[in-house]
Parts: C-alpha cells; sequence; structure tokens
C-alpha cells in the first residue's frame, strides 16, 4: 500500500487539475448550452456591456468564401487589428457549402463566432431561434452607425421587426454572358429585359456551336424569379409552398428541352460541377457561356475568364411582374458573445472606414452606406462598376420577399434532387415534380 | 458494513485510483452524450431551442422518409458488399504472405499501409481524383474501349468506387488473418501430405476450417465499423450524398439532418437505430457461426 501513496497523490493531483480547467474552459460558454437559446430578453446586455479597454480582447469572425476572398479578408483584419491594438481577431473561413455546417454544430455548442457574415437563406434558421443578437439597441446608439444607408437596405436586414443583420452589399441575381464565346458562335448579345423565350433561342443557338466539352450553360437558374413573375411565391408568407406543380412543371420542361438538345451538360458532368464555384467551375473555365448568379460575383468571375462577361437581368415573363429580390451577404452578432461592443466596433469599422472599404471594396455588390459607396467608385475596376450599374438599373425592380420558412434550406437541397433525377433520366418532369411536392409539403408542415 | 467498504478500498482503492481519469472520460465524454442522445431522440430538437417530448414520432418519420430508407440501402450495400470483398482480399493476400518469402515484414508494413490512412480525408480527396473524369481509373479504361467518364458522378458506379475503397483497406484484417495462419500447426500439413493431400484439399480441409474463428472475428469487427462509414462518402460526394443519393451513408444522412437541417432529435433516433441495426446483424453472425465455425477441441 505505501508504494501506491506517491502515485495515488500524484494522480489525483492530476484529476482535480484536469476537473479545474475543464470547468474553465466551460465557463464562458456553459450558460448558453443550457437556457441561452430560449433568448429571452438577452438582448438587453448589449448596451450595459462593461468596457473591457486596456484588456486585449479576442474577437472571433467567421466568413465564407473563395481564396481570394480570403486573402482580401485577410487582410482587412490584419488593418482592423493595427488600428486597434487591443482586440485579436481570430478568424475562421471556409466555402458556402461547408461554412452553414460548421456554424450550426458550433452554435449549438454555445461556441458560435463572435461576428458572423451572414446570408438571408439562413437568416429565419438562427433569428428565429434566438441564435443571433438583435442589433437595433447598438444602432440606436450609434454603435454600428447606418446614417447613411437606405430604410429599405436597413429593413432587409430585419425578421419580426427587428434588426439581425446589416448589409456588407447587396446584390440582385442576374445572368452572365461570356463575350468571347458569344462571338466565337455567332450569336447576338442577350438584351437586358430579355424574356424567357429569347434565352431558350440563345441557349439553343450557341448550342450548335459549342459542343465537346462545352455548353450553353450548367443550369437554368432563376426559379424564384420565374414564379414571382407569375404573381407568385417560392415560399409564401404562411410558410408554405407558394407556387403550384404546373409551374415548377413549365419550369423542368424548358431544362428538360435544353438537355435533350445538348444545350446544357450531360448528368454526370452536371452532378460533378453542382457545387463547384469560381476558379473549378465550367463557367470559370470558359466551358459554358451563360450563368445564373448573383451579380456581386461578376468581378470574381471576370478575374478569371478571358472573354468580357456582360450581365443581363434574369429573363422575364411578357406581361408578368417583376421577379427581382434584393439579396446580399449580411453581418450578425451571435447571441452568446461576450463582446457586443468591440463586435460592434468590428463591423461598424467594415461598413463606415475608409482604410476598410480601400480593402473590402465592392467584394459582396454596392455598399450599405452611400457615402462609402461614393467614396469607393473612382477606385473600382470595370467589372465592379458594370456590377454596381446593373444593381442601379435593376434595383427599381426588385420587391420584397415574405421572410423564409424554416427548413427552407432543405427544400432547395429537394430542389437539385429533382433537377437530378430528370437529368439522370430516373424520373420524367411529372414524376420529379410530385415527389418534390410531396416531401417538400412534409418539410414545411 | 463499514469494514466491507474499507477492505474493498484497501484491495482495489489503489486500482480504481488509476483508473479514475478513464472514468471521468467515460461518464462525461461517453455515457453523459450517450444518454442525452437517447432523450433526445424522443423529442423535436433544433439545437438552440428546448427539445420538445413527441415519444416515438421521429421512429415513426423514418419509415415514412424516402430519403432514409435510400440511406438504409445505400448502407447495406455498402456493408454486405464491401466487407465479404475485403475479408477476401485480406485473406488471400495473407495467404500469399504466410509462404515464407524474404523481406516478409516489409510486405507487411507495405501492405498495412492502406490502412493506416484509408479512412482519412486526404485518401478520400485522391480517391475523388482517381475515379473522377479524366482521373487515373478512366484514362486506364480507355486503352481498353470504355469511354472516358468519371465514375464517381454516376449514380450506377458511384457506391461501387466507394466498396473499393473498402477493400482497398484490408490491412487490419489481414493482419489478424496472418497470425492466425502461423497459429496452424505444421504437422497437420505434414501428415495430410504424406496422405497424398494436394495443395487444394489442403486449403479448404485443414486451412479454412480452422481459420474460421478469425473470419467471424474479421466479420463482426469490420461490419460494426463499415455501418458507421462516413468520411469517403462526405468526401467523395462532396457532403452531398450524391449524384441522385447513390452514396447517401446512413451516417451522412444522420449528419445532414442533425447539423444542416437543424433535426437532432430525428438524428438521434437515427443513432438509435442504426445501434439496433448493428446489434441485430452481430446477433445474426453470432447465431449462424454456429454453423460454419471450427473451434478446435
Amino acid at each position: 500500500m505505501r508504494k501506491f501513496r506517491w502515485a495515488f497523490v500524484i494522480v489525483s493531483l492530476l484529476l482535480v487539475w484536469a476537473l479545474v480547467s475543464a470547468c474553465a474552459g466551460g465557463s464562458g460558454t456553459s450558460t448558453t448550452s443550457t437556457g441561452g437559446g430560449s433568448g429571452s430578453g438577452s438582448s438587453g446586455n448589449a448596451g450595459s456591456g462593461q468596457t473591457t479597454d486596456k484588456q486585449t480582447v479576442e474577437l472571433r469572425v467567421a466568413w465564407w468564401g473563395g481564396q481570394a476572398r480570403h486573402d482580401m479578408q485577410n487582410s482587412l483584419m490584419d488593418k482592423f487589428e493595427e488600428l486597434y491594438p487591443h482586440i485579436k481577431v481570430k478568424r475562421e473561413f471556409t466555402d458556402f457549402a461547408g461554412y452553414w455546417d460548421r456554424l450550426a454544430t458550433q452554435t449549438a455548442g454555445g461556441n458560435a463566432p463572435d461576428v458572423i457574415t451572414f446570408h438571408p437563406t439562413y437568416l429565419s434558421d438562427y433569428a428565429k431561434r434566438g441564435a443571433l443578437m438583435p442589433l437595433d439597441d447598438l444602432v440606436a446608439q450609434g454603435k454600428i452607425n447606418l446614417s447613411d444607408f437606405d430604410q429599405a437596405i436597413i429593413d432587409s436586414g430585419k425578421y419580426d421587426g427587428k434588426i439581425y443583420m446589416v448589409t456588407l452589399g447587396n446584390s440582385i441575381p442576374g445572368v452572365f454572358y461570356n463575350k468571347k464565346l458569344f462571338d466565337e458562335a455567332g450569336v447576338p448579345y442577350p438584351d437586358m429585359d430579355w424574356t424567357w423565350d429569347d434565352f431558350m433561342d440563345t441557349a439553343l443557338k450557341l448550342s450548335e456551336k459549342l459542343n465537346g466539352d462545352r455548353w450553353a450553360l450548367q443550369r437554368v437558374g432563376g426559379f424564384n424569379g420565374f414564379v414571382r413573375q407569375r404573381g407568385k411565391e417560392y415560399f409564401a408568407a404562411d410558410g408554405k409552398l407558394g407556387f403550384d406543380k404546373q409551374d415548377l412543371i413549365d419550369f423542368f420542361n424548358m431544362h428538360k428541352r435544353l438537355l435533350d438538345a445538348g444545350a446544357l451538360p450531360d448528368a454526370n458532368t452536371a452532378a460533378e460541377y453542382l457545387h463547384l464555384e469560381h476558379e473549378r467551375s465550367l463557367f470559370g473555365n470558359e466551358r459554358t457561356a451563360l450563368l445564373f448568379m448573383n451579380s456581386n460575383q461578376l468581378p470574381i468571375y471576370q478575374r478569371l475568364v478571358e472573354g468580357e462577361l456582360g450581365i443581363v437581368r434574369e429573363p422575364v415573363t411578357p406581361g408578368g411582374q417583376t421577379g427581382e429580390a434584393v439579396t446580399g451577404a449580411y453581418l450578425a452578432i451571435s447571441a452568446d458573445t461576450k463582446y457586443p461592443e468591440e463586435a460592434a466596433l468590428l463591423i461598424d469599422f467594415w461598413l463606415n472606414h475608409e482604410a476598410a472599404i480601400d480593402i473590402f471594396k465592392t467584394e459582396h455588390g454596392p455598399l450599405g452606406s452611400k457615402k462609402m459607396n461614393e467614396y469607393i467608385k473612382p477606385r473600382l475596376e470595370p467589372a465592379q462598376v458594370k456590377m454596381i450599374e446593373y444593381v442601379e438599373t435593376v434595383a427599381q425592380y426588385a420587391r420584397p420577399q415574405p421572410d423564409r420558412p424554416l427548413n427552407a434550406s432543405e427544400v432547395e437541397e429537394l430542389y437539385n434532387l429533382a433537377e437530378q433525377a430528370i437529368n439522370f433520366g430516373a424520373k420524367s418532369v411529372e414524376q420529379a415534380v410530385d415527389d418534390f411536392f410531396a416531401e417538400a409539403e412534409k418539410i414545411l408542415q | 458494513m463499514m469494514q466491507g467498504i474499507r477492505k474493498f478500498w484497501k484491495e482495489n482503492g489503489p486500482g480504481y485510483t488509476f483508473l479514475a481519469p478513464w472514468f471521468v472520460g467515460l461518464f462525461t465524454l461517453t455515457l453523459a452524450p450517450m444518454f442525452s442522445s437517447l432523450y433526445l431522440s424522443f423529442t423535436n430538437y433544433d439545437l438552440f431551442t428546448k427539445p420538445d417530448w413527441i415519444g416515438w414520432g421521429n421512429f415513426a418519420e423514418m419509415f415514412r422518409d424516402p430519403r432514409y430508407l435510400k440511406s438504409l440501402e445505400v448502407t447495406a450495400g455498402y456493408v454486405f458488399i464491401g466487407v465479404p470483398l475485403q475479408l477476401a482480399v485480406a485473406f488471400s493476400l495473407a495467404l500469399l504472405l504466410n509462404r515464407g518469402i524474404r523481406g516478409l515484414s516489409l510486405y507487411r508494413a507495405v501492405y498495412y499501409l492502406p490502412s493506416l490512412f484509408g479512412g482519412s480525408v486526404a485518401i478520400a480527396i485522391l480517391w475523388r481524383q482517381v475515379f473522377g473524369g479524366g482521373g487515373l481509373v478512366s484514362d486506364l479504361l480507355a486503352w481498353f474501349g470504355i469511354p472516358n467518364q468519371n465514375w464517381i458522378a454516376d449514380p450506377e458506379h458511384a457506391l461501387l468506387t466507394l466498396i473499393i475503397l473498402h477493400a482497398w483497406q484490408f490491412g487490419s484484417p489481414m493482419v489478424i488473418f496472418l497470425a492466425g495462419l502461423k497459429q496452424i500447426p505444421t504437422e497437420i500439413y505434414e501428415s495430410a501430405a504424406i496422405d497424398g493431400a494436394g495443395r487444394l484439399h489442403r486449403l479448404f480441409r485443414i486451412t479454412i476450417p480452422l481459420i474460421t474463428p478469425i473470419v467471424l472475428f474479421n466479420t463482426i469487427m469490420q461490419i460494426i465499423s463499415a455501418f458507421q462509414a462516413f468520411t469517403p462518402a462526405y468526401i467523395v460526394s462532396g457532403g452531398s450524398g450524391g449524384p441522385l443519393d447513390s452514396t447517401l451513408f446512413y451516417t451522412l444522412y444522420l449528419y445532414k439532418k442533425g447539423f444542416g437541417n437543424f433535426q437532432m432529435g430525428y438524428a438521434s433516433a437515427m443513432a438509435w437505430t442504426l445501434l439496433a441495426i448493428i446489434a441485430t446483424v452481430t446477433a445474426i453472425v453470432f447465431l449462424t457461426s454456429r454453423k460454419w465455425v471450427y473451434y478446435e477441441e
């Protein structure tokens, strides 16, 4: 027994140390995992939060993007650290698809980043569940200065009447076209207000010349705008699907016609490239001539391709309503943050500081601050100017959309699956649409 | 009573003290999460707000969920084709290496290598390149007149590439087979040879019957781990389980439900169902083993 005594003491000490350090590590986040999620009145502490100056604060910031954006935003954070030496910015970045899995995991563990780049697609999933901090107090105190922002732009970051996110730049979906490929195929460039019939003609004509491993486009986008042109919504205000089976059948029939004509890539290629963006995409390698995409990405693609890119509206329905809606990237603050003041400081810097805008420019589209837009305009490359002009032209057509229901992103995954089933010939258009409706209605109950 | 405890402590105290760090891990990192997930499986839980008790709802829902049934089908294909294939490869190579060739330990190490990193992200990425469009496999097959195609983006073949990846990780069952082969006394072979038994005869009448306990062990271990495979499908399909859900492994769908769609209650129910499925399959293998496993008495 005696010879065990020393071992006993050592092991006990180790244990106590392990327990203590585990508790210390946990104390910061434990409040969130037990009840913080309920979101009851946790917003009040934003204003009264104790200042922590002099002491170094570690602020965690998350964003999605490709390599070019990671490099740019890293230097943006370096600049911020240089100006505010008491704050150290810990950066977490990944591609768009992986970003949301990671954020959900972190948030559930009470371990979300303090400042989160956000997207309207997921706003309801997070805001409704109390995972984000309402920013109204910080805005009212001027800690996040939105005085140069249009009210409509501020409202686009609201959920249930409260501001949960502020815009980094706004974007309106459009169609990019590669002039080099159009010239090669001898097809006239599309008009700003082209119709779905014009679009079909253009794509079919392109496919006569672009064959082998090149196609007119990868997939027909713009279904959201398509149903809005028919006076409907993708997701209605009651949280159910806002369109009818016939709408989706009509849309997929266009897809099927282009597929059969060889204007779209074969099923295997489409599956391979479904989630690949930018430098890995078909359009980014000049293997397709058209791309349905958010306008803010025009400069990103222009840097990748040789041919000059143009941008036009998504095809319109003659006599129909306008389909455009404003989207974009936003900044939000986690409801669990310990440093709301510093988080607000970073956001305000990002939105309103010339030193930040010099680096950030118009990465996510025209900026929210009108003053910063005027400041940056003379410093932009041509594709960025073209993108801003597009948004300014098309903004008049944009109409607000209802809040998205919970699990909206799962419904969009079903949409991709239906399209894939048609591509592989596993289902007829009607069958794919029936199955989509059956599953989507179950998810949206 | 006190006396008993004191006596027990005197005899076992140091042992339990040494075990204490492990107990802390067992309770906080294994048992606590397990039982909370058991509780969550009977609730509607979206990760952020409080779970709602819904009884057996999640379990009932599973059998009405076509993607769940699809994931079962995919996983069953992976396990029931992949595991026998892997064991056949492992056994053949073990036989080959058991012939007293020179540099045996080198070969053993080399053949074991794939298992060391077979489950890793890097290999899954490599696999995507090898079987992808314009990859090594497509180019090789093109010489034989099979048109160049992307095997991973084709729903007919995507699962097959993952099964091959699984079979390629034959290292650990191979090492166990090899150890088993070394246990077979050489006298048996010698006397069989004297009686005129040929090579095939010796294989089927001596080697295979005597190695069946090892086959049983390997089968069970590999079935259990194959049911839980996640990384290859996640990486090769880019997290989607595609194309057309053809690589939607059970655990991948579970992950997507839990973390992608915020249905952690449903995901927990799936996890416990998987446990029940694995237990059932293992029990069946054990029960049938009486018929085919030969223990030398």
